[in-house]
């Protein structure tokens, strides 16, 4: 019997029959846009719903920044991390050489700070589970782009990262959803993450609209069409 | 004749297997490499084949379970000795699994793969099909011409045991130079790939293989009950 999680995309969860299998290395691939914040407050957020903890690994901007901006579509991240069940790691702020804000309690640099990235995430997780009791983990990283131009687009220390990251949700039971920018690396890069990757999504913008399709999924038969995403009423939800 | 089968009719049927022939199977990423495999394997076994299963992008536990929604229980086939795993997946984790008899600590020390996959032989009395899912996994990390030199050296001991072979290779992850050089000491090359049309397609190609020629595209299908070929 697959142990099946919730993806906070309540439409997807069908196509992928009752949700993602767990544990699941799920690789996002997109263009720039905000539905990207969304769809990664909503994994976490239905994490939390289902007794899980969360950990949310910013390449690109601040905690701060992230908080905010989910507060615009009603995703209160703020709210669960005071309650212990979110913690952010910054991975942006040492990089370019800003000073850490108050509310940040861990931090890393890149690409010095590669080495520790997973310690960081272990640690953070038992703290999480210590205080919450919560049975595992999601964790978002966004964006692996930054991870892979960290290694300067080195094939095999970013295959080598992706499969360890894989690897280590396998021993937690965990799911991780780590987000790939189009457009900012050779297409052969894209193309060795997929076998390090239990689940590929691809996301595209047509007309300022966007559509979501599974490229791969793991243990599950599901369709590779290309569905409508749309943020409506608080939820995201594919037609 | 070995007890290998591919389990999809117009393979069999075309791709004559004499035993120790190797296979190549070049694919776009999800588009059913492993289910292909697996299908493969699955026939081997219920034909009272005996197979060793090189896995480097899953465990053995997710193979398992894969086998399973196909009505093959690969535990049962472990007790009866006819199916082992070599495991070249966990050590990513850096938790070594104890359950696990054949797993390689470091898969870029190829003798460490080629050590347990005589061991696996041994033990099991020889085999009928050995399947390495995926050689993208050996390559990334211990390199394209140590793997090449790896891969040379088992083809040539299952050309000579009459082992048929199966090597997986993710298309598009590898430059298309070293695409070709495996293609080129492989015997049988078989190629996989999407085209979008409505929703993405699903097509197969015999590249090459001895007294055959190479096919058209064939579109097929993955379901619950197996790979089906979808004639135009």
């Amino acid at each position: 019997m697959i142990e099946r999680a919730k993806s906070g995309i309540e439409s997807l969860d069908e196509l992928l029959i009752e949700g993602l299998p767990k544990p699941s290395s799920i690789m996002l691939i997109t263009p720039r846009t905000r539905l990207i914040n969304v769809i990664c407050a909503k994994f976490l957020i239905k994490g939390f719903d289902l007794g899980e903890g969360g950990i949310y690994i910013t390449t690109q901007e601040t905690p701060k920044e992230i908080k905010e901006e989910a507060q615009e579509f009603n995703l209160n991240l703020a709210d669960y991390e005071r309650k212990g069940l979110l913690s952010f790691i910054d991975c942006y702020s040492l990089t370019h050489g800003l000073k850490l804000k108050d509310d940040v309690k861990y931090a890393l640099k890149f690409p010095e700070g590669l080495n520790d990235f997973f310690k960081l995430i272990s640690h953070t997780s038992r703290k999480i589970e210590s205080k919450t009791k919560v049975k595992s983990i999601r964790l978002v990283l966004n964006s692996f782009s930054d991870i892979i131009n960290a290694f300067k687009q080195d094939k095999k220390r970013t295959f080598s990262f992706a499969r360890e990251l894989q690897a280590r949700l396998r021993t937690t039971s965990s799911l991780s959803l780590s987000i790939i920018y189009k457009g900012l690396h050779e297409s052969i890069l894209e193309s060795m993450i997929y076998p390090a990757s239990d689940i590929v999504l691809e996301l595209k913008r047509k007309s300022n609209e966007a559509f979501l399709r599974i490229r791969k999924c793991h243990k599950t038969l599901c369709k590779n069409d290309w569905f409508k995403l749309k943020f409506d009423l608080g939820n995201l939800i594919l037609i | 004749m070995g007890k290998f089968k591919f389990g999809v009719l117009e393979f069999d049927k075309e791709i004559p297997i004499f035993g120790g022939e190797s296979i190549l199977i070049v694919g776009d990423p999800g588009v059913g490499k492993t289910f292909f495999c697996l299908i493969i394997t699955k026939e081997t076994l219920m034909n009272n084949g005996k197979v060793i299963w090189i896995t480097t992008d899953m465990s053995p536990k997710d193979v398992r379970e894969s086998m399973e929604r196909l009505e093959c229980k690969a535990l049962d086939y472990e007790k009866e000795d006819k199916l082992r795993f070599i495991d070249c997946f966990s050590s990513r984790s850096g938790e070594e699994p104890i359950e696990e008899k054949y797993y390689v600590k470091d898969p870029s020390a190829l003798h460490e793969v080629a050590i347990s996959i005589n061991n696996a032989l041994n033990e099991i009395k020889e085999a009928d099909l050995i399947v390495c899912d995926s050689l993208s996994g050996l390559i990334f990390d211990a390199g394209a011409s140590s793997t090449l030199r790896f891969m040379r050296e088992q083809i040539a001991r299952f050309r000579i045991k009459n082992i048929a072979n199966i090597w997986v290779l993710e298309g598009g992850a590898h430059e298309e130079k070293t695409i070709n050089t495996y293609r080129a000491i492989c015997m049988i090359n078989l190629d996989m790939w999407f085209e979008a049309f409505n929703g993405l397609e699903r097509y197969i190609r015999i590249r090459k293989a001895p007294k055959a020629f190479p096919s058209k595209k064939i579109k097929f299908e993955i379901t619950e009950r197996g790979m089906i070929i979808k004639n135009d």
